[in-house]
């Protein structure tokens, strides 16, 4: 008898509960449709007053790699902003508001980055600083388009530029920027006609490899062999190995700094010296610290240089955290200080002007002292362009041999 | 006597009802009155009920070593976007994706009848590696390591169910759909089967319970649950990459299943809740809130290993002893 | 070409032995107590941290910087068996899993945060200069590490083979409950399996310092691959973990080398799977029916 009653009222439990939620339903239908944000203009939000209460703090949050296998990315970045924020509000803040910044980890997990993004634009901050990898950012941008918040994302993924977003911008050139410049320079001046690529299978690998094929197919340059190898991996014995098997006038390396200095110190052992190519973290003083000399030959691009604020920034880096700055530190820094610029040559704390000002605006070192290049342009789309410096390492010094101004296509100025 | 004892049953059993009617209502009721932040935690946290409820089969009930959970998530998540991003219906993908589950169930499910405990520990592992690498590598099929996004929510009966919160309860409907399940199944001779084979594999064979087709069913069952748990995940985030499926990802879930209580439907739903709610409640403590959340997940299963609901029973027990003292006198 | 097939042998062998100290700790302390220690991986990678403290920082002698290494590596794996295994002895695998990984997760971030994410360079021990024999391209380092680590194997092996203490922990190994009814002090021995423990991983870790730089994610890296060798090699003799590290390491090379870099983990994974059908216990496993008692 138990058995049935106990069915039955578990019946009708069911059905109740089946019930109420086709009810709840039902009054949702009534409810106003919420979809992923349609690219119109910017719609008139309301600006943080900063004359009623001029001492209040103006809120940043930052959303970022702290855990997983973004934190060495991540976490130089936090280091060079909380530098930042030291300096911005040791000199009295923005427009005389101090700045106060809430940091959100993002797991690097693209569905904890949008609970985090979704947390953050709950606190209304000015802007957003964050996130570096790509799959995060794409899948938390929309949180910020459809919040209008500037947000300042590290990515290099091509897409993020792509969707017509108006609140997104980079703080970096992106690799469909970045790799015809490369590529276009080391068929030019490193009588480059065949090549190399040996690239990570990760967010940031294949990014760069992406861009780097279709540069290389334009122009050209035959690809002899493509190395792909798993992120984290200490042992290129066998990878090195293959280089050296076929004949090429270039080695393009896409992998991370560590990675590249366990890659180039296999490399020498074996007696490799194919000319050396790549991006900006292979060019990085962090993998000097690392292998010395092995590094020596390497040919990457830089923009974080040539201006006093560069060598300053490095060297204060080095000093607070005992290590040099990488690119990731660089672009967090760099949000911070193009945030204090726009504002203050806007005067005022308005999102939407903010935002309509950056797009195809034009900032010099000549705007804030503090900033990593002589000059940046952003295009209409959020993307960053900026000089190119060719660098190559020489006897563990990065060493200027070629500068390329930014071109910024027609379309986006 | 007989009568009173009767009694006793049948007011625990409204007590149980009582207490899962006021969750239902307020799960329910409250997000009208959630910001976009909070309501999508609570529709994450349902998704991953799913997965888990079914990790509870395959590890809880059964008692099989399965490390390759969030691969089964992962498998329906892509094969939902997929289909979903070259025009096709996502009640389409839900039939694929379950069919495919099981077959993928049973493949993986087979070596479980050849190792055990940690040999069958690193086969799944392997299993889940090798999903993880694939779909990172096979950009062309995969989206590569970004993934594949612009997922669009479905809809139900010419109702589109794109806002978040139409697509919450679209998820909650299969949530409790998916507990209901789940309560059928270990009530039935399926559940009796599984229990008796976590508990002793020779006795359950002595006694007649085909061990092969059990093992085998309870990691397709599991499979099953993780993959419906992956299409609504690729709704819900409209976006998916293969960093949302490796075996972190997976421990995570094994955390939610032990902290709530392995073994027990309630405590998958508990644990996930923990595991999904501690460390957004721990944001304020930026990059500190991991070293206090492995630490309160230490000292829990160091104190507590068989539960957060043996818990919950134990204050329950001691709630209704100390109002039956005060009825008695 | 015969020599790059030895040299990437030997490569693999190199990173194998790696493995195989990592794996052999996590045996002993399986068959000790049952405990399956997820933390392995961050308890190779604090001796990393250790020796390049005691001997770059505070600028010790070598041999001092290595000794206190290893005295601190074993005093934490005493402290970590007091602290949180002893009360979870006899409780279920998963318990146990979860909390070791829990631990990792808190010692990996702890590591991150005081010490930043940032790898930094230590120096080789060996010679690293390669030379070459017969066309085979060979550095010190590598031969260094594989001897190395066989030559703790051996001196563990011989150690329970030939000690009182040591036949203790074998029997605590094979029958707890029958080693109690002796009279064999039971949990003693495991905490002294844990103090062993340290102090394997200490010398891995002093091992792979140059090779893997000084990094929090370290434990990341070799985790698995210990994992993967301890299973490969079987639960039940001393050799089982150090054959399944150097399988592993020159599985992985040849791969890499010859089949593919970016699907390597598939393809390992495939031939361990394989191998684990044919051979369920791994390769010096005992069957589970002969268990004796």
């Amino acid at each position: 008898m138990n058995k049935k009653t106990t069915k039955k009222s578990l019946g009708i439990f069911a059905l109740g509960v089946l019930l109420l939620s086709v009810v709840s339903f039902a009054g949702c239908i009534t409810e106003e449709e919420e979809t992923t944000p349609v690219p119109t203009t910017a719609a008139p939000t309301t600006p943080v007053p900063t004359t009623a209460a001029p001492k209040e703090p103006v809120l940043l949050c930052q959303v970022i790699e702290m855990t997983g296998m973004g934190s060495n990315c991540g976490i130089p970045w936090t280091q060079a902003v909380t530098m930042a924020l030291e300096e911005i509000n040791d000199s009295g803040g923005i427009l005389g508001r101090k700045v106060e910044i809430h940091t959100y980890d993002t797991a690097t997990d693209p569905a904890t980055s949008k609970s985090a993004m979704l947390k953050a634009v709950s606190e209304e901050p000015f802007a957003i600083l964050g996130t570096i990898f790509s799959s995060s950012t794409l899948v938390n941008m929309d949180v910020t388009e459809n919040a209008k918040i500037p947000q300042f994302c590290g990515s290099t993924n091509p897409t993020i530029t792509e969707k017509g977003y108006n609140y997104i911008f980079r703080t970096s050139t992106q690799s469909a920027i970045a790799m015809p410049q490369l590529v276009d320079w080391a068929v030019e001046k490193g009588n480059v006609k065949n090549a190399v690529v040996l690239y990570q299978s990760d967010d940031y690998g294949m990014g760069c490899y992406n861009s780097w094929k279709d540069a290389a197919d334009k122009v050209n340059v035959d690809i002899v062999l493509e190395v792909v190898v798993e992120p984290g991996q200490v042992d290129y014995s066998a990878e090195s190995v293959q280089i050296e098997g076929v004949e090429a006038d270039g080695l393009f390396v896409f992998l991370t700094e560590e990675m590249t200095a366990y890659f180039l110190r296999d490399y020498r052992k074996i007696g490799g010296s194919k000319p050396l190519f790549g991006d900006t973290p292979q060019v990085s003083p962090i993998i000097t610290e690392l292998i010395g000399s092995d590094h020596d030959g390497m040919t990457g691009l830089l923009v974080f240089i040539g201006c006093d604020g560069a060598d300053r920034f490095a060297e204060k880096f080095k000093q607070k955290w005992g290590i040099m700055p990488d690119h990731n530190a660089m672009k967090g820094y760099m949000a911070m200080y193009i945030i204090k610029t726009v504002v203050e040559k806007l005067g005022e704390f308005d999102q939407e002007k903010f935002v309509n000002w950056l797009r195809g605006g034009t900032l010099t070192e000549s705007d804030d002292s503090h900033f990593l290049a002589p000059q940046l342009v952003y295009g209409t789309n959020g993307d960053m362009f900026q000089t190119s410096f060719i660098v190559q390492i020489q006897n563990g010094e990065q060493v200027v041999i070629d500068i390329l101004p930014p071109e910024v296509p027609e379309e986006l100025t | 006597m007989v009568t009173k004892t009767l009694g006793l049953k049948n007011r625990k059993i409204l007590f149980i009802y009582g207490i899962i009617s006021v969750i239902l209502l307020i799960l329910i009721g409250i997000p009208y009155f959630l910001n976009p932040y909070l309501l999508y935690v609570l529709s994450l946290t349902l998704v991953m009920v799913m997965a888990v409820i079914g990790l509870n089969i395959t590890m809880g009930y059964a008692g099989q070593v399965s490390l390759c959970h969030a691969a089964f998530m992962g498998i329906g998540a892509y094969i939902t976007a997929l289909l979903i991003t070259h025009g096709h219906s996502f009640w389409l993908a839900l039939p694929i994706v379950i069919v495919v589950e099981i077959g993928f169930g049973i493949i993986i499910g087979y070596p479980s009848l050849k190792v055990k405990h940690m040999y069958l520990a690193l086969v799944t592992l392997g299993f889940g590696r090798i999903f993880y690498v694939f779909v990172q590598n096979a950009s062309d099929i995969t989206g590569g390591p970004t993934g594949i996004g612009d997922i669009t929510r479905p809809g139900f009966l010419f109702i589109p169910l794109g806002s978040d919160l139409r697509f919450y309860y679209f998820i909650l409907l299969f949530t409790i759909l998916i507990i209901f399940s789940a309560m059928w199944i270990a009530k039935s001779r399926w559940g009796r089967a599984f229990k008796s084979l976590r508990e002793n594999e020779v006795k359950a064979a002595m006694v007649g319970v085909d061990i092969r087709r059990y093992k085998l069913l309870s990691f397709v069952l599991g499979a099953i649950y993780a993959g419906i748990g992956g299409c609504f995940y690729a709704c819900l985030l409209g976006y998916i990459g293969p960093s949302g499926f490796t075996d972190v990802v997976t421990f995570r879930m094994i955390m939610m299943l032990v902290i709530g209580g392995l073994g027990r439907l309630e405590g998958a739903i508990l644990g996930t809740g923990i595991i999904t709610i501690l460390p957004e409640a721990l944001r304020a403590y930026e990059q500190y809130y991991i070293l206090i959340f492995a630490l309160i997940t230490m000292v829990m299963i160091i104190f507590v290993p068989k539960g957060g609901i043996w818990i919950i029973e134990k204050i329950i027990t001691k709630i209704k002893s100390i109002s039956k003292l005060g009825d008695s006198s | 070409m015969i020599s790059s097939l030895i040299q990437v042998i030997i490569g693999g062998l190199a990173h194998g032995a790696i493995y195989a100290i990592a794996a052999l700790g996590f045996v002993l302390l399986y068959t000790a107590s049952g405990t399956v220690n997820f933390a392995q991986g961050e308890l190779i990678m604090l001796p990393v941290f250790f020796i390049y403290l005691f001997f770059i920082v505070f600028e010790l002698p070598l041999i001092l910087a290595i000794i206190l290494t290893l005295a601190l590596s074993a005093l934490l794996g005493l402290l970590i068996e007091k602290g949180a295994i002893q009360h979870l002895l006899g409780k279920p695998f998963l318990t146990i899993i979860i909390v070791t990984f829990a631990l990792s997760e808190f010692i990996k971030y702890s590591v991150a945060i005081a010490a930043t994410a940032y790898a930094r360079a230590f120096p080789s021990l060996f010679n690293p200069t390669p030379f070459s024999v017969k066309g085979i391209i060979l550095s010190q380092e590598d031969l260094g590490v594989i001897f190395t680590v066989i030559g703790v194997v051996f001196l563990l092996y011989m150690f329970m083979k030939w000690t009182k203490t040591g036949k203790a922990m074998r029997a605590v190994a094979q029958n707890r409950n029958v080693a109690r009814i002796v009279g064999i002090n039971v949990l003693g021995i495991i905490a002294l399996v844990f103090v062993i423990n340290g102090i394997l991983v200490a010398v891995g870790g002093i091992l792979i310092a140059p090779i893997y730089f000084v990094r929090y994610d370290i434990g990341v890296m070799i985790a698995l691959k210990a994992f993967i060798a301890a299973i490969m090699g079987g639960f039940n003799k001393i050799q089982g973990p150090l054959v399944g590290g150097l399988f592993l390491g020159v599985t992985e090379g040849l791969v890499s080398t010859y089949i593919s870099s970016a699907y390597r983990d598939i393809f390992v994974f495939a031939i361990l799977i394989i191998i684990l059908l044919i051979k369920p216990e791994g390769f010096f496993g005992i069957k589970e029916e002969e268990y004796t008692v």
